[in-house]
């Protein structure tokens, strides 16, 4: 390997899959006779019904950086990641990795329904490569992180799937890898247990010991929370820097796909402050972001009938002519409240030259008791481009009654009841 | 790439020569002692749960077919030899023994199967869910081993003093169990045929081993026993418990050897291929 700063270094790696069962049963059984007899196999050839999951992909990991791996279903993220943990040999190239590797790819996989929560972390344990003083010694932390509490003792079959996750979570978590391998794994789970578990994944690559490859459609946590990107097409990578990637991966229908994007993480890396502070074009800053009241004091706290501001602090690189402002509202689970577009509310597009402040007012909230997350978007009125990003800022949203319906909707109409004859 | 804490993943199993590849296997194997000793403490809780009668099956299940052979055996519709001890003394140490084989095989080549859903997801040695699979068929064997005792006990029959060296005669029907079972998990992984295959020839096999009935001396099923391997085993387990002599040292000698190198060339196999495993199962 390179050097001591090198963490994993895949060079021309290429996997091929039969397209069908079939094939897949007879190309097994001859290629295991090849290699017990010692034959020769021309892995670097395709047979017929074959195809590349993985064609020629290379790159070289640092250690304490994290990559993300983007790309549409059936891209090749999950065989890469597999070559990567060593499940699947490479047909072609070679794959070196330093140090201990965990894999978050299928949580609690290897778990015994009959089996307690305890039984199941030694198990689950020693499967994924501990021995059994590591375990004795990590027992507590791992129990206390997953949050089952007293359910340790309890067969997980009785467990909710929630549960589930979160016990396999946080046994992989307390592994102490030098490579960590994440696969989309952590859209199950609720809110509250992605963003513990995101907080865990960042204090890790805080201490600058491991290293990350991170494979997410959720493209707000991949700008945010990844150094580099690797976009997979049809197997075949595409490098470049992150806001090419993610314009290409995400393609003509950005809005749709923005918008779609699972919740997942949204709000934690919001909260750590690494959201994107541009996912294209970098031209235009967002400066500051204040969220005021209707007396012009900067606070977090609202009533349902306040009016709330939102005062965005813009620096321009140079003139920008039709840009277009838009503020979403999340709950904290990343579900969207409300989205609406400045072209939508009678704004024309805007002309930013040097230094602005825009104001976006809600006249009045009329939100329910809760938690929200604020956040904006400055992007061209077709949404080809995208100017800005923040999705950092908290609101709490404190009703004088008490909530009706209990957790049920978010919009708190101002209604009028009366009775006609 | 000379630190020893870079794992390198190529087209090939091993580079490292045909001496390397022996130390390499040497070293997967001792690094996934406490794995294999997990995923047996594993299997062995959950055994029995939800059952009524837990560990009593394996007492009733070798008492019922000895219960059975005795039947047959008084009815006259078969005829199982006559030996110089009880008939059910005799049936227990031959259904003792073979358990050992045929819960072995079963057990092993079901392991890989079984675990598909991790196997593809995690890497760990292989090896070890073979290995572990063989833990409770061990159990099972003790506690065979236990209820044998009181069989005698009940006959009064007092077995040789060479009786302390069955585990020796033992080793080489662990090592055909255990070079046989990795096959045959490999290729069960691959093509799931394997696992009704078997069910069908040991139960073949049960019958055409002197199991429950004395060695034949004619015919062709007598021609047969001499090449089988666990046949002599079996005869040299009785000759050992009944007899204080072996009836045929150098065929158990030759069983010895063979049975080695079949262990050391399946578990070859086994490491060489186990990672063409994952992308098939």
């Amino acid at each position: 390997m390179s050097g001591a700063s090198t963490a994993v270094r895949a060079d021309r790696v290429s996997k091929k899959f039969a397209r069908r069962l079939k094939h897949s049963v007879r190309y097994g059984l001859q290629d295991m006779a090849r290699t017990t007899f010692g034959m020769r196999r021309r892995t670097d050839r395709l047979r017929s019904e074959e195809f590349w999951a993985v064609r020629d992909v290379s790159f070289e990991l640092r250690r304490g950086e994290v990559l993300g791996l983007i790309g549409a279903n059936g891209s090749g993220k999950s065989t890469l990641l597999s070559m990567l943990n060593g499940i699947y040999r490479p047909d072609v190239g070679e794959i070196a990795v330093r140090g201990r590797v965990a894999a978050l790819i299928q949580i609690g996989a290897g778990f015994h329904p009959m089996l307690t929560g305890r039984e199941n972390i030694y198990v689950n344990g020693a499967i994924l490569g501990m021995g059994r003083a590591e375990i004795d010694r990590k027992l507590d932390a791992i129990v206390d992180f997953s949050g089952v509490g007293e359910f340790v003792d309890l067969p997980v079959k009785h467990y909710s799937s929630g549960m589930y996750v979160r016990l396999g979570f946080s046994i992989a978590a307390h592994l102490e890898p030098d490579v960590l391998l994440v696969d989309e794994v952590l859209a199950v789970g609720d809110a509250e247990f992605r963003a513990r578990s995101m907080e865990r994944m960042w204090q890790m690559v805080q201490s600058g010991t491991v290293s990350i490859i991170f494979v997410s459609h959720n493209m707000l946590a991949v700008n945010g929370f990844c150094d580099r990107l690797i976009l997979l097409e049809h197997g075949i990578a595409q490098m470049g820097r992150k806001g090419e990637l993610i314009a290409r991966y995400l393609g003509d229908d950005v809005s749709e796909r923005w918008d779609a994007v699972d919740p997942e993480f949204r709000h934690v890396i919001a909260a750590r402050g690494r959201i994107a502070k541009e996912v294209q074009t970098g031209d235009l800053e967002i400066m500051s972001l204040d969220i005021v009241n209707e007396n012009g004091q900067r606070t977090s706290q609202f009533r349902p009938d306040e009016r709330m501001s939102v005062m965005v602090g813009l620096r321009a690189k140079h003139r920008l002519d039709n840009v277009v402002s838009s503020v979403v509202l999340r709950d904290p689970s990343g579900l969207v409240v409300s989205i609406e577009r400045s072209i939508f509310h009678g704004s024309e597009p805007f002309t930013i030259e040097g230094d602005r402040t825009l104001e976006i007012q809600f006249r009045p909230l009329q939100l329910k008791s809760g938690r929200y997350l604020v956040g904006v978007t400055f992007h061209d009125p077709s949404l080809q481009a995208v100017y800005g990003v923040r999705e950092e800022d908290l609101i709490q949203v404190a009703d004088a009654m008490p909530n009706p319906g209990g957790k049920e909707g978010f919009f708190r109409p101002n209604l009028s009841w009366t009775l006609h004859d | 790439m000379s630190d020893d804490n870079v794992i390198l993943y190529q087209p090939e199993a091993s580079r490292e020569g045909f001496l390397g590849t022996w130390r390499e296997m040497a070293h997967n194997a001792a690094s996934s002692r406490g794995l294999t000793w997990r995923l047996f403490v594993r299997d062995f809780s959950v055994r029995y749960k939800q059952t009524l009668l837990g560990p009593a099956w394996a007492v009733l299940t070798p008492l019922i077919t000895v219960a059975a052979f005795m039947a047959l055996n008084q009815s006259g519709v078969m005829s199982l030899g006559e030996s110089s001890v009880p008939y059910a003394v005799f049936a227990m140490v031959g259904l003792t023994v073979w358990t050992l084989f045929s819960g072995g095989l079963a057990g092993a080549s079901r392991s890989l199967v079984q675990a598909s859903s991790f196997i593809s997801k995690i890497k760990f040695p292989r090896e070890a869910l073979v290995l572990s699979s063989q833990g409770t068929v061990v159990i099972d064997f003790l506690i065979r081993c236990a209820l044998t005792a009181g069989v005698f006990a009940w006959h009064g029959v007092i077995p040789q003093w060479t009786i302390v060296f069955v585990p020796l005669a033992l080793m080489p029907l662990v090592l055909i169990t255990l070079g046989v079972g990795l096959g045959l998990a490999l290729l069960n992984a691959v093509v799931r045929d394997i696992e009704h295959g078997v069910t069908v020839v040991v139960g073949l096999f049960f019958f055409l081993t002197p199991v429950m009935y004395q060695p034949p001396t004619a015919g062709l099923l007598a021609r047969l026993t001499a090449y089988n391997p666990l046949a002599v085993v079996i005869q040299s387990v009785r000759d050992l418990v009944f007899a204080g002599t072996l009836s045929q040292p150098l065929a158990l000698a030759v069983v010895a050897v063979a049975s080695l190198a079949v262990f050391l060339a399946s578990w070859r196999t086994f490491f060489v291929l186990e990672t063409l495993v994952a992308e098939r199962i």
